[in-house]
């Protein structure tokens, strides 16, 4: 691969820029936000369709079911433009699980929940966290009989999907089980996410559960999410570096921008070698993943640089706006936000570089 | 080491008692301190009327304004009488975060630069939290470059009329006096054309605007002076000195940042980290130990910082560059907590209750820790004060040097 997108990649890069940048400014951002607050939820209805309507949220799935035919690579793609916009939506867990259903599940599931899929009208989403659980490869979550016993938390978009696909484990060892989030068995309780989205905690008893796909599905899972994680990440990241040239730029004291000072400027270029690593590890990542072939490495060092380098990243970005960067009235924060959420998600740094350790040394 | 009765002036029997009267008052109106973190400009809504409430009750044993002078509402007593204190409230949560400005900073510019009707005025009610004074300097147009406020002074027969607009200030909401540097004489350079005035802030011209702030607090403000008055004995220092006693304050606020003893900002944050790895299972951790262990002695070291500076200002010395050492310090650190604090939370960093206070306010630190190393000079501002003063390195050339202020462009 050569890191530059192709002419399809092109195409969805291009749309889904078009669509947040018509669509979702600061004003609209704030009023959403002003809703949130009176009770509403995390969701731009409005974005969710127009971005559905232009196929971009079944762009991955098989043409079949009348989705994009396209890969992980377009997934990564689309996230990232989410990610430069912080556009609240519960893209990322919509896109991997439905992902999943298409290549691992079975043609009735596929046929099934696949056309909502793409269209819109049906929201998956992912349950795979757990309580003092670093390692999501192993859930503690229980599948028996045909049933889910067990508790996962930050669960996201849970007003939205209809189906989640839950990490289990079963006797026949770790799987993907789709379950119906109507089910009475399941309690939910809110939290609160740093992003200030409405995360839920999800207490399945004795729910009713089809298996996804055979073994294996949890690593294939996991894989995707943290690319996506990642992918998203790099749009953030992105935009916060641009915001901060802006603002540094025509930002003056001392009778001069604060862009010329050098202080500023080479914590900035540090920032850009920063977000570089970010953007070429997970576009290397889902190049693999795309292409069949292991990605297991370059999956831990983007991670690693989408935790620790992107909190560097959004440090900087913050602190070289000064004042600014903690005002809720200025976008800036909102970068700040995301990057918190997204890099404690899936453990933070520290596990990344636990985990490729132990991969180094068995090698 | 132990310090004989001529060095401190007080007898080793008469610290006990000192000690033990503390103690008693700790244990009849405070709390332990659980996990708590210190914040930048997050007020709890209750804050100011308990933090009242708290120092009357302070002052009515003896406690409050220790070293200052009786006759201005101190109680009148030495500096290791101070010491003593700052130890005995070490683990104890004492509710006066709101008047940290009021005290670290108003209050030792009074004293310092204050005339005698002035100490007389205010001191004592200041002290004992009757009334409660934020400091104003910062506007939209004068951040990291203080010195070229734009707010103005004009004279008017006794009083002087103030116009324009201060931003960042903390507390303003419920404070009742401000101390505002603005630009007496615009014809002058612009670190000598500022005065400094006490202001009072429940007056007609003065509007305060809350700014909501990345961690959905509203503790910063911006005020908005629009012909407000202050009379012309209210003025701090002599005219076109404001810099100078500026530059004075800001050090005691980056005194009270980065080496405050007892307040909940400096409060040593290892143990309580400690605990969570313990509790998370994290306590083996090679990584995890490692981030605790250089936490504790970065602790360590800010704890004597600290006293070496209070010591200093309890003498009545106003604190000097060291004072960005601390802040510079308290800053790092403060960083560092953030980060090894993410480490050990992993996804409970990410999401809590809705109803689990310790997890909001824990994530609320963490968003605030960033204000640490903005509010009261940036880093850089510290780093630049370090290289010049510290360590004697030639000024960053000022191509205004000399030219009044109004001949200077802004943007």
């Amino acid at each position: 691969m050569d890191f530059t997108y192709d002419e399809a990649q092109h195409a969805v890069a291009d749309l889904a820029e078009q669509i947040l940048t018509d669509r979702l400014d600061t004003e609209r951002l704030l009023d959403l936000e002003a809703a949130l607050e009176e009770g509403g939820s995390w969701f731009d209805a409005d974005l969710w369709s127009a971005l559905a309507g232009a196929g971009l949220v079944g762009i991955a799935l098989g043409e079949d079911v009348g989705g994009g035919g396209l890969d992980e690579v377009a997934l990564a793609v689309l996230l990232r433009a989410q990610g430069g916009h912080v556009a609240p939506l519960p893209l990322l867990p919509h896109l991997v699980a439905s992902l999943a259903l298409d290549r691992l599940g079975s043609p009735e599931q596929r046929a099934d929940l696949l056309p909502g899929c793409v269209d819109g009208s049906r929201i998956l989403t992912v349950a795979v966290q757990e309580y003092l659980a670093e390692d999501v490869h192993r859930p503690g979550l229980r599948f028996e009989e045909g049933r889910l016993h067990g508790t996962k938390i930050v669960v996201e978009g849970v007003e939205q999907a209809s189906q989640a696909l839950v990490t289990a484990t079963g006797d026949a060892g770790p799987g993907l089980f789709l379950v119906d989030l109507a089910d009475d068995g399941i309690t939910r309780t809110p939290g609160r996410s740093t992003r200030l989205e409405t995360v839920w905690q999800l207490d399945l008893a004795d729910v009713p559960s089809e298996p996804v796909g055979d073994a294996g599905g949890v690593d294939w899972l996991v894989n995707r999410l943290m690319m996506a994680l990642c992918a998203t990440q790099l749009g953030v990241t992105e935009t916060a570096l641009r915001l901060t040239a802006e603002y540094t730029s025509q930002r003056e004291q001392f009778g001069r921008p604060l862009a010329t000072f050098q202080a500023v400027t080479q914590r900035l270029a540090d920032q850009f070698v920063n977000v570089g690593g970010i953007r070429l590890a997970t576009l290397s990542a889902a190049w693999r993943l795309a292409n069949g072939r292991d990605a297991g490495e370059d999956l831990l060092i983007a991670k690693w640089w989408a935790s620790e380098r992107a909190t560097e990243v959004a440090n900087a970005t913050q602190h070289c706006h000064g004042g600014m960067g903690v005002a809720r009235d200025y976008p800036l924060h909102r970068y700040t936000l995301w990057n918190k959420h997204l890099a404690t998600s899936l453990g933070a740094g520290t596990s990344s570089l636990r985990s490729l350790g132990a991969l180094l040394a068995a090698e | 080491m132990t310090d004989t009765i001529e060095e401190t002036g007080l007898s080793p029997a008469d610290e006990q008692a000192f000690a033990d009267r503390v103690r008693a008052f700790l244990e009849a109106n405070c709390r332990r301190t659980g996990d708590r973190q210190g914040t930048i400009g997050d007020e709890d809504p209750e804050g100011p009327s308990a933090a009242r409430d708290f120092q009357a009750a302070l002052a009515d044993a003896g406690l409050a304004g220790l070293t200052y002078p009786t006759d201005f509402g101190g109680a009148g007593l030495t500096k290791r009488h101070q010491e003593v204190f700052n130890r005995e409230v070490e683990g104890w949560h004492l509710p006066n975060t709101p008047l940290s400005i009021s005290h670290g900073m108003c209050l030792p510019m009074l004293n310092q630069f204050g005339t005698s009707e002035q100490k007389a005025r205010f001191m004592a009610d200041n002290i004992r939290g009757t009334t409660i004074w934020c400091q104003m300097f910062s506007e939209p147009g004068a951040g990291s470059d203080v010195a070229s406020l734009a707010m103005k002074a004009t004279r008017d027969g006794d009083e002087w009329i103030l116009e324009g607009q201060k931003v960042w200030t903390s507390g303003a909401h419920y404070c009742d006096y401000g101390i505002v540097v603005a630009r007496t004489d615009p014809e002058q350079p612009k670190h000598q054309g500022v005065t400094m005035f006490i202001v009072d802030l429940r007056q007609p011209g003065v509007e305060v605007r809350p700014l909501r702030q990345i961690s959905g607090g509203s503790g910063f403000n911006e005020v908005f002076f629009t012909e407000a008055r202050t009379p012309a004995d209210w003025q701090l220092g002599d005219r076109g000195q404001g810099w100078n006693l500026a530059v004075a304050m800001l050090m005691f606020e980056r005194v009270s940042i980065g080496a405050g003893g007892g307040s909940a900002l400096n409060a040593d944050r290892t143990p309580g980290l400690i605990e969570a790895a313990r509790a998370r299972g994290q306590a083996g951790d090679p990584v995890v130990r490692q981030g605790l262990a250089d936490l504790w002695i970065r602790e360590r070291i800010r704890g004597y910082i600290g006293q070496r500076i209070r010591a200093a200002v309890a003498e009545g010395r106003v604190p000097g560059p060291e004072g960005s050492i601390a802040k510079l310090n308290g800053a790092i650190l403060a960083r560092r907590v953030r980060d090894v604090s993410l480490a050990i939370a992993g996804s409970s960093a990410q999401a809590w209750d809705a109803g689990d206070d310790a997890g909001d306010r824990w994530a609320v630190g963490c968003l605030s820790t960033a204000g640490i190393s903005i509010a009261g000079g940036t880093d850089e501002v510290q780093r630049n004060i370090i290289g010049e003063r510290v360590l004697g390195l030639p000024k960053e050339p000022d191509p205004w040097k000399g030219t009044a202020w109004e001949d200077v462009p802004r943007s």
